[in-house]
């Protein structure tokens, strides 16, 4: 029997005095009842059992030449009866009030079946939809918020919202490509993503607007989907394969460029670190209204640099307003620190930068031709500037009537 | 007639180690768990014969275990569990044809 139990119940403390104590205390294991915290006091005993199991052991004491007082009574029953009962019993109320008061309330936001689309961008539009931590259960009408999610959300095709308790399980599902499925019947062109020099045009589907060896620009259609109405010249006839397609009107095609890459980058010679010390302050602070109460913590921030990361649970009312704002503020102590990197040191920094950009904007298996750097140091700063070749693939479809890539 | 009972008994000792049954359960012997020097459980006993701040006296199926130590105290007592706190210093079994047992004296 657990501590809680024993308390819930009420407990006495007894002494035992006789000389069979042993025997009376094993009788009464053996009708059921439990003792615990037996102690020997010299010239008596003293354990502990549940305040219902004392008349009980009163036969068993007189059959055992034991005698049985009473030195201390504990847990609930008792504390219920004495002078504080009236304030042990306000305190009952409205603790059980408080749990019951706490439990009608939205503590937490669980979301479930996100793939694409991050946690924070759902949560930010539950927000907006009416389901937000600290809001009154039976104030978050479900169903309207679902719709206003979609509303919202467009990339969403399902969200279901269930309140368990203090939780609000929250399930969505992103649209599949399935559903883009109507798109791709739409009539679409393959046109260049970026400037380059053809070097290779495999026409799958529609006409070829373009030859080997041709400059093209951003934009410019490359394959033209069946049906025309595009403008761009170099029109030869159909594919064997477009022919065989039929009524399809989606241009396809693997259509590989030589493109070139001009990419600048800089470094500093002397490098400004601004890092966090370690040292962290943090302060409470109940706002209400405009008026900001500092429950905790420092009045003045007692560091010269310092970045501060807040925290903040809002009460609102029922027509969403802050009603009041627990805002829990830390501050982090910030060293700076300089470092001289030097022309060398600069120079690779700054090359690393600028094929980091490049990396960004080539194409997953793009080949890499050639490169040429070259270094300027300007305003203590190294310049580093990359130019690279590659051959890529530049085709991207465009559904016709949609604004240029 | 102890002969035969003892080729009974060591039959059900083979019996039991054939099959990998938990002795306790199968030759209802007590069951005795030691926390470092600190709290002695006893499940199956027969009872609390004796009990003082330094030796604690318990019966068992054959024979008596005393638990002797410092500041002893009785956590629990069931039917037939028990808990011992306290400064455990000896664990004694007088088994019931008068040979003691093993004695356990934590270092």
């Amino acid at each position: 029997m657990s501590g809680a139990l024993r308390y819930t119940l009420g407990y006495l403390r007894i002494e035992l005095r006789g000389t069979a104590v042993a025997r009376f205390v094993q009788a009464a294991a053996h009708e059921g009842i439990e003792f615990w915290d037996l102690r020997y006091r010299g010239q008596a005993y003293e354990a502990s059992l549940l305040a219902r199991d004392f008349r009980r052991v009163r036969p068993l004491a007189r059959r055992t030449h034991t005698r049985v007082r009473i030195v201390g009574r504990s847990g609930l029953p008792f504390r219920l009866r004495g002078p504080a009962r009236q304030a042990t019993l306000l305190g009952l109320v409205l603790f059980i009030g408080l749990i019951y008061l706490l439990g009608s309330f939205v503590w937490r936001i669980e979301i479930t079946g996100i793939v694409g689309v991050s946690e924070d961008v759902v949560l930010c539009a539950l927000d907006q939809s009416g389901l937000r931590v600290g809001q009154p259960r039976r104030w978050v009408d479900t169903r309207a918020v679902e719709t206003e999610l979609l509303t919202r959300m467009p990339g969403l095709s399902w969200v279901g919202i269930e309140l368990h308790g203090m939780v609000a399980i929250v399930t969505v599902v992103e649209k599949s490509a399935r559903e883009d499925l109507a798109a791709e019947m739409l009539p679409a062109d393959v046109v260049a993503a970026k400037d380059g020099v053809i070097e290779m045009l495999v026409v799958l589907h529609g006409q070829a607007r373009v030859d080997e060896g041709q400059r093209v620009q951003a934009g410019q259609v490359l394959i033209a989907g069946e049906g025309g109405g595009v403008s761009s010249g170099g029109a030869r006839g159909p594919t064997p394969g477009a022919a065989a397609a039929g009524a399809g009107l989606r241009a396809r095609g693997i259509v590989k460029a030589r493109v070139t890459y001009e990419l600048e980058a800089e470094a500093p010679l002397l490098r400004v670190i601004v890092r966090r010390t370690g040292e962290q302050q943090q302060r409470a602070v109940l706002r209400v209204g405009v008026r900001d109460i500092i429950l905790s913590g420092p009045r003045e921030v007692p560091f010269e640099l310092y970045e501060e990361s807040p925290d903040s649970l809002a009460w609102r009312g029922g027509t969403g307003e802050v009603l009041a704002e627990l805002v829990s503020i830390t501050y982090h102590e910030l060293e700076r620190i300089e470092e001289y990197l030097g022309p060398d040191g600069a120079r690779l920094e700054a090359e690393a930068a600028a094929r980091e950009e490049l990396g960004r904007h080539l194409v997953p298996g793009a080949i890499l031709l050639g490169q040429q750097v070259s270094e300027r140091v300007a305003n203590d700063s190294m310049v580093v500037r990359l130019i690279v070749e590659a051959i890529e693939d530049i085709g991207l479809t465009r559904i016709r009537g949609s604004p240029a890539p | 007639m102890a002969a035969k009972a003892r080729g009974l008994s060591g039959a059900a000792h083979r019996l039991a180690e054939g099959l990998e049954l938990p002795k306790d359960v199968f030759f209802d012997l007590p069951r005795v768990v030691l926390i470092g020097n600190l709290q002695v459980s006893v499940e199956n006993h027969r009872g609390l014969l004796s009990y003082d701040g330094q030796t604690l006296t318990l019966g068992l199926q054959s024979g008596r275990l005393i638990v002797c130590g410092q500041d002893l105290v009785v956590g629990f007592i069931g039917s037939s569990e028990l808990t011992v706190t306290g400064r455990v210093q000896t664990l004694r079994f007088e088994l019931a044809d008068g040979a003691a047992g093993p004695k356990l004296a934590p270092d």
